[in-house]
């Protein structure tokens, strides 16, 4: 089985919804468990959700998103051209978040790491970052 | 009867358009059940606002959220929160730091947040971010509210 995808949104958070329902469709046909589903929704609208309020933080940015399927292995990436991350180690600890009052608990990137597999964060300050995740998913026994 | 006969007929006409309003209301339900909606609730009894939410919670609706309950809170003299998440379908960290800002509102107040009746999903991220720590989580409004009896001794 092999797949792919292409989305480019602007970076409004109305499209949050819209992101990550596409991705989860895009997923259907390998058949996940309701739990992967879930797990995949809810990392990839982390990484989506990140782009628009840390990376671009108005609606004028665009965000892309591409997916790839091989054999059962599903992988995104979420890519932006927003201000980067200075210091990526710090960004994924637990807990960290470079926006105190404004309501966020840090926890985007360890949600991100606990439901994918793997997850490879590529930023340079002031061009952007992108994110790459990607999950093996059961197979079913029928 | 041929169709090009069934087409130039008032009932073809009447056939479609039934056909279509159906179609397009099983669409309407199949959007209702993850489109965003709140409803608030102040129980003067209890000093609680009770905020049933209902579809996906992410960054977008949290601050729908957020607004509504910080101006009922200003509104009546709850200093207490209940949310209803039994017909939420989605919720990511936005949702978490949602549910801190409140619990930041609510004991200023000398109140405390309770969030019952949520999902498999939505229990798995607050598990995860220890939000147990900072607000009641239980399976009935009921069972909130005598654990937030408990912990500020019977009277609230
Ligand atoms: N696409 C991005 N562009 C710029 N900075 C980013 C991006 N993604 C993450 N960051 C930085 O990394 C930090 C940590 O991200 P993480 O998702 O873990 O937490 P958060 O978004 O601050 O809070 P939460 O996800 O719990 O709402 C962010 O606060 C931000 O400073
Ligand atoms: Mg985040």
């Amino acid at each position: 089985m092999k797949n792919e995808m292409k989305l480019i949104i602007p970076s409004c958070s109305e499209n949050e919804r819209f992101a990550r329902t596409v991705c989860a469709a895009f997923l259907l046909e390998l058949d996940p468990t309701l739990e992967e589903l879930s797990e995949i929704k809810t990392a990839v609208s982390e990484a989506v959700t990140n782009a628009i309020i840390h990376g671009y933080n108005s609606c004028d940015g665009q965000v892309e998103i591409t997916g790839e399927i091989t054999d059962r292995t599903v992988t995104y990436t979420i890519k932006d051209n927003g201000c980067g991350i200075e210091d990526i180690e710090k960004a994924r600890e637990p807990l960290y978040t470079g926006k105190p009052d404004g309501e966020r608990s840090g926890m985007g990137f360890s949600i991100m790491e606990a439901f994918m597999d793997t997850l490879m964060v590529e930023s340079t300050p002031g061009k952007g970052t992108a994110i790459t995740m990607s999950k093996r998913l059961s197979d079913n026994v029928r | 009867m041929s169709d090009t006969f069934f087409r130039s007929t008032k009932a073809y006409k009447f056939h479609q358009r039934t056909f279509i309003s159906v179609r397009r209301k099983m669409v309407l339900e199949a959007l209702e059940r993850i489109r965003f909606k709140m409803e608030v609730t102040y129980i003067p009894k209890h000093r609680l606002i009770l905020v049933r939410v209902t579809g996906e919670i992410d960054h977008h609706s949290a601050e729908s959220i957020r607004r509504v309950t910080e101006k009922e809170i200003r509104r009546t003299s709850a200093i207490n929160i209940a949310f209803d998440f039994g017909s939420v379908t989605f919720m990511d960290s936005s949702g978490i730091g949602m549910i801190i800002g409140r619990y930041k509102t609510a004991s200023s107040l000398g109140g405390s947040v309770i969030v019952f009746d949520a999902n498999e999903q939505v229990m798995r991220l607050m598990d995860m971010s220890g939000l147990s720590r900072l607000v009641i989580i239980s399976d009935t409004m009921q069972k909130g509210i005598t654990a937030m009896k408990k912990l500020r001794g019977v009277n609230v």
